[in-house]
């Protein structure tokens, strides 16, 4: 469903994050993208919904290229592609249920929802997210009463409310602990499995690449350096992408 | 104290009608026993103010305001105490209400007696024209400009430099006004720098006489810092004379205490460890302060003060008005005269001055925030060399650099010791000049009662036979020893049959018809006095005219009232408080969107964003470099002298500049994680604003506007001095004709509102964030 094509992205000062970057994902995955901070991840992903303008090549949702879209049409692009963050990005100030509405700005016009007007249909809709994550409960309390992981519900829910076809997690569990991280991951995994929505999502920790992903793309100095099965990457292979200083990084105590 | 939670009324739903009656007959009554106490406190003072506003201005449709706030009250009690669970989570009635009709109190109130008139604007349109026309022609270049006689020696520089004899005024004001707002800040600086440990609540206040002094150093740096530098120059003048030394003693006596105040708080805000860890060495107080406290706050307190000399070289355009020097006295002439071609000039002159000052304390500042980064840095690399067996490296370019940084300073302070005409062994000597005016300012104008006088008189003829003698006085209760006298003679006056309670002013009328004061003073039990007194030679008779012995025989009638001078004051006072509430608030409803618009991370995205963003950005830097006053002058002249439509107006601009910049930095400072999350929904730029930054910028906009709107009540307070209404031209009328102990009560007034609105607005803003 998404090809990427000959991306590169060179940052205005001289930082090139990613080189020449090809690859496809198909419809139902749940792609994995694994490197070291700075590797080009987060570029790669913000580039899929053009939070970040490519420096040159192409992506393509369906058939249709991202890379010339522009204003209204941009918009509804990314209205159909939802996206949560290693911070979660809410409106800390903002009640809950608020934050969770945000994710429908896309399918609003503008007037009634500045002025804070929202439909029953879409609060109905707000509250059966958060039913979903499992916080129905918070829905008046301001954001930033919430625990960490609550927080990162909180954000899927607002990526629920776009009904998005693919979904872009940027480290979703790297400021949580790793209880807290199944969690999460085991929700984008329901959403992957149960609503057919495709999942490319950037992790650190080896084992939660094991045990999440379809399929592995593994990028190094924005070079993409391997691409295949979770069980292709063993440690020596882990070492070549992660460099020489690798640890062992794992998510659980497990070993 | 009582756990109110544990009344009956907490817990118990059908006590809600008892709540809200309370509530109704006493706001906050009802709230306070529903457990909410702190709520309930709120609300009384502000039933309390409306009310006051309310019986003031005295008119039926002013009451509807106290009775609506009651009435929510009981309405806002009923739901506390009706409902369940824990007092403090409970739902009260919407705030919006007492808040919207609160607001329109004031602007009912304010636009009536601030006397706004949008249309004023208007009509005076030709006067506008007349003075913004010749504007757009400033004069400060001419070829071959005279030279005038009365330039001072340090300007003739300037003669010869292309500028035209305006322009040769305006440089040489100019410079006295930087070299006095350097010296203010320099010599407020160290004389607020000892102030600062002895106000500081976490050094002092360890033993009852370090409390003492604590408090009694607060409460002077208080009072000092609540009278603006304009009024101080007003008593500096009088003592040293016209000119920038007057100007830069009243900046730096104001900038002494600002930063003492200042820089106590950054005190008070340090790290209590290596105080402990000093005292637990045995350090004296003055080695702790030294080794705990002196490093931690160096770097803020750089900072502030290249801060407060932003302020100082504002503040030091304005006060030639009263006759302190610097640019602002010409300013002023040309401004009466209505030569506006060279008021332009200056205008713009100020403007690019200040300016760079702006931009080069702006420079040093964050060089200063960064100096402890650097600092540690240096220390590192020392450690790492000694680690590895080096000789440690001397920083010898840093320590260069620091004495080129000390001659260039000595260099400035020294020329400005010479441009601002400093003179301290005259403000020593001729300080009892101000004693008299001191001594009235102390003692305001409050209370008094209405009084009966009978003034007598008697002839003294000095010497014997200079005028012909009268009869003796026929009324007993002023008599002499003698008819007449000479010199060095001495002469006893008496009198007797003085009802009690009477007072007795005894008095000599001299031949030009001007008193002498002999003695003030109550008779005895019995009605009687008797005083003597030295005949002295100034009251010989002149052409036949006798001097004369009067005594004024005063009796109060009636008990003690307020004065008339009181109710004055208080009706200024409130156009004051309007003036600066207006302000603020229409301020704030401009600059809002403003300021997105001059907001780095909203605006600046393309060509035209940028565009705007630098255009935005430079319009409220420009209107930001002049002083409130400096705007007043002008509008004064537009909307009419003594007008409170001209402070308004003037405190519009300058606040619109301030707090929109100030909001641009709050938006530019926002995190762009929720925006970038909103943006990946696909929401459009409004939305974006609406859901991811709006949210995140309201507490600290209303904690900036309440803070502004202590600034402004602080300015209005003296904007009446250039013709804008308000208490500042009452006090400024009052200084005038020498009516000091009325200017008193003025000055008093001015206190008390702005410690009360500083508590209060650092409560409220306490509790935003």
């Amino acid at each position: 469903m998404l090809r990427v094509e000959h991306l590169s992205k060179t940052y205005p000062n001289g930082t090139v994050a990613l080189r020449d970057l090809s690859f496809e994902v198909y419809d139902g995955e749940f792609l994995v993208i694994i490197g070291l901070s700075g590797s080009g991840k987060s570029t790669l992903l913000r580039c899929i919904n053009r939070l970040i303008e490519p420096t040159s090549g192409r992506i393509e949702l369906d058939g249709v290229d991202i890379t010339a879209a522009r204003g209204a049409e941009l918009r509804r692009i990314r209205s159909h592609i939802g996206m949560i963050f290693q911070q979660f990005n809410l409106v800390k100030r903002s009640s809950v249920m608020t934050n969770v509405l945000t994710g429908r700005l896309g399918y609003s016009s503008t007037l009634p929802s500045v002025l804070g007007f929202w439909p029953a249909a879409e609060r109905q809709r707000a509250l059966k997210a958060l039913e979903r994550v499992g916080i129905a409960g918070k829905a008046t309390v301001r954001a930033d009463a919430l625990s960490g992981g609550q927080q990162q519900r909180v954000a899927i829910a607002r990526a629920l409310m776009q009904e998005p076809r693919l979904m872009l997690a940027d480290e979703p569990v790297a400021s949580l602990d790793p209880v807290l991280s199944h969690t999460i991951l085991s929700y984008l995994e329901q959403l992957n499995k149960s609503d057919k929505v495709t999942v490319v999502c950037s992790l650190h920790f080896l084992d939660l690449v094991h045990r999440y992903a379809t399929r592995v793309i593994a990028l190094k100095d924005g070079l993409k350096v391997f691409e295949g099965l979770p069980a292709e990457i063993d440690r020596a292979r882990f070492r070549d992408i992660y460099g020489e200083e690798a640890q062992d990084v794992r998510a659980t105590e497990s070993g | 104290m009582v756990d109110l939670r544990s009344f009956p009324l907490a817990r118990d739903a059908r006590s809600a009608p008892l709540a809200a009656l309370l509530s109704v007959a006493v706001p906050g009554l009802g709230q306070a026993l529903a457990g909410r106490p702190a709520r309930a406190v709120t609300l009384f003072v502000a039933f309390v103010f409306a009310l006051i506003t309310a019986l003031w201005f005295d008119q039926p449709v002013w009451f509807a305001s106290p009775v609506g706030f009651a009435l929510w009250c009981g309405w806002d009690a009923w739901r506390i105490a009706g409902s369940a669970g824990e007092p403090r989570y409970r739902l009260g009635a919407p705030t919006w209400i007492p808040v919207v009709a609160w607001l329109a109190l004031a602007y009912g109130v304010g636009w009536q007696v601030t006397g706004i008139e949008p249309l004023a604007l208007y009509q005076n349109r030709d006067r506008a024209v007349s003075i913004l026309g010749p504007m757009t022609r400033p004069d400060l270049f001419a070829p071959n400009a005279q030279i005038p006689d009365s330039l001072r020696d340090e300007c003739r520089i300037f003669a010869g430099a292309g500028f035209s004899t305006n322009g040769i005024y305006i440089a040489c004001g100019m410079i006295e006004t930087v070299a006095l707002a350097l010296l203010a800040t320099v010599l407020g600086a160290l004389l607020g720098f000892p102030l600062a440990f002895l106000a500081a609540r976490n050094l002092m206040a360890t033993t009852p006489a370090g409390t003492a002094i604590y408090a009694a150093t607060r409460a002077v740096l208080n009072v000092v810092r609540s009278i603006e530098s304009l009024i101080l120059a007003i008593v500096f003048v009088k003592i040293v004379g016209l000119g920038p030394f007057a100007g830069m003693l009243a900046i730096m006596l104001h900038t002494a205490a600002a930063l003492g105040k200042l820089y106590s708080e950054i005190i008070e805000s340090i790290d209590p460890g290596p105080i402990e860890a000093i005292r637990a060495t045995g350090a004296d107080w003055f080695q702790m302060v030294r080794y705990a406290v002196v490093p931690q706050i160096v770097p803020q307190f750089l900072s502030q003060t290249f801060f407060r000399w932003d302020i100082n070289i504002r503040s030091s355009t304005i006060i030639g008005y009263v006759g302190g020097g610097g640019i602002g006295q010409f300013l002023t002439q040309w401004v009466t005269i209505g030569d506006f071609r060279a008021v332009s000039a200056a205008f713009i002159t100020i403007a690019l001055v200040v300016l760079t000052m702006d931009f080069v304390s702006a420079r040093i500042r964050e060089r200063v925030e960064d100096v402890g980064e650097r600092g540690a840095a240096a220390e590192r690399g020392r450690a790492r060399d000694v680690a590895a067996g080096r000789v440690p490296r001397t920083d010898l370019s840093g320590g260069l650099r620091r004495v080129g940084i000390a001659v260039v300073a000595a260099g400035a302070v020294g020329l400005s010791l010479r441009y601002a005409e400093v003179d301290f062994v005259r403000l020593f000597v001729d300080a009892p000049k101000a004693g008299d005016m001191v001594q009235r300012l102390l003692e305001p104008d409050i209370l008094s009662r209405a009084t009966i006088t009978t003034t007598l008189n008697v002839d003294f003829p000095v010497p014997c036979g200079s005028a012909p003698v009268t009869a003796r006085s026929a009324d007993q209760r002023l008599s002499l020893s003698a008819p007449c006298g000479a010199p060095r003679e001495e002469v006893t006056v008496s009198g007797q049959g003085i009802p009690r309670g009477m007072r007795v002013y005894l008095r000599w009328r001299l031949p030009d018809g001007n008193p002498l004061g002999i003695d003030l003073f109550d008779a005895d039990a019995d009605g009687r006095y008797v005083q003597s007194t030295l005949v002295r030679p100034i009251l010989t008779a002149v052409g036949g005219v006798p001097a004369s012995i009067e005594a004024e025989l005063t009796t109060p009638v009636g008990g003690l009232v307020f004065s008339a001078a009181l109710r004055e004051v208080v009706d200024s006072m409130f156009v004051t408080i309007f003036i600066a509430l207006l302000a603020t608030t229409l301020a704030t409803l401009i600059a809002a969107p403003l300021s997105f618009l001059a907001a780095r991370n909203i605006t600046r995205r393309g060509a035209v964003g940028t565009l705007i963003y630098y255009v935005v950005r430079a319009g409220l830097n420009i209107a930001r470099a002049f002083d409130p006053l400096v705007m007043a002058i002008i509008f004064a002249l537009i909307v009419g002298f003594g007008k409170p439509f001209a402070g308004v107006l003037a405190l519009l601009v300058v606040t619109v500049a301030s707090i929109g910049r100030m909001f641009a930095d709050i938006v530019e400072d926002i995190d762009p994680g929720p925006i970038e999350a909103v943006n990946a929904t696909g929401a459009d730029r409004l939305q974006n604003v609406r859901y991811a930054v709006v949210p995140q910028i309201i507490p600290n906009f209303l904690s900036f506007i309440i803070y502004h709107w202590d600034i402004n009540i602080r300015i209005s307070t003296i904007i009446g001095f250039v013709g804008a209404g308000g208490i500042g031209l009452y006090l400024f009328e009052r200084l005038n004709s020498f009516e000091y102990h009325k200017a008193s009560t003025a000055l008093l007034s001015i206190v008390i509102v702005v410690w009360t609105l500083d508590f209060i607005s650092a409560q409220v803003r306490k509790r935003l964030i």
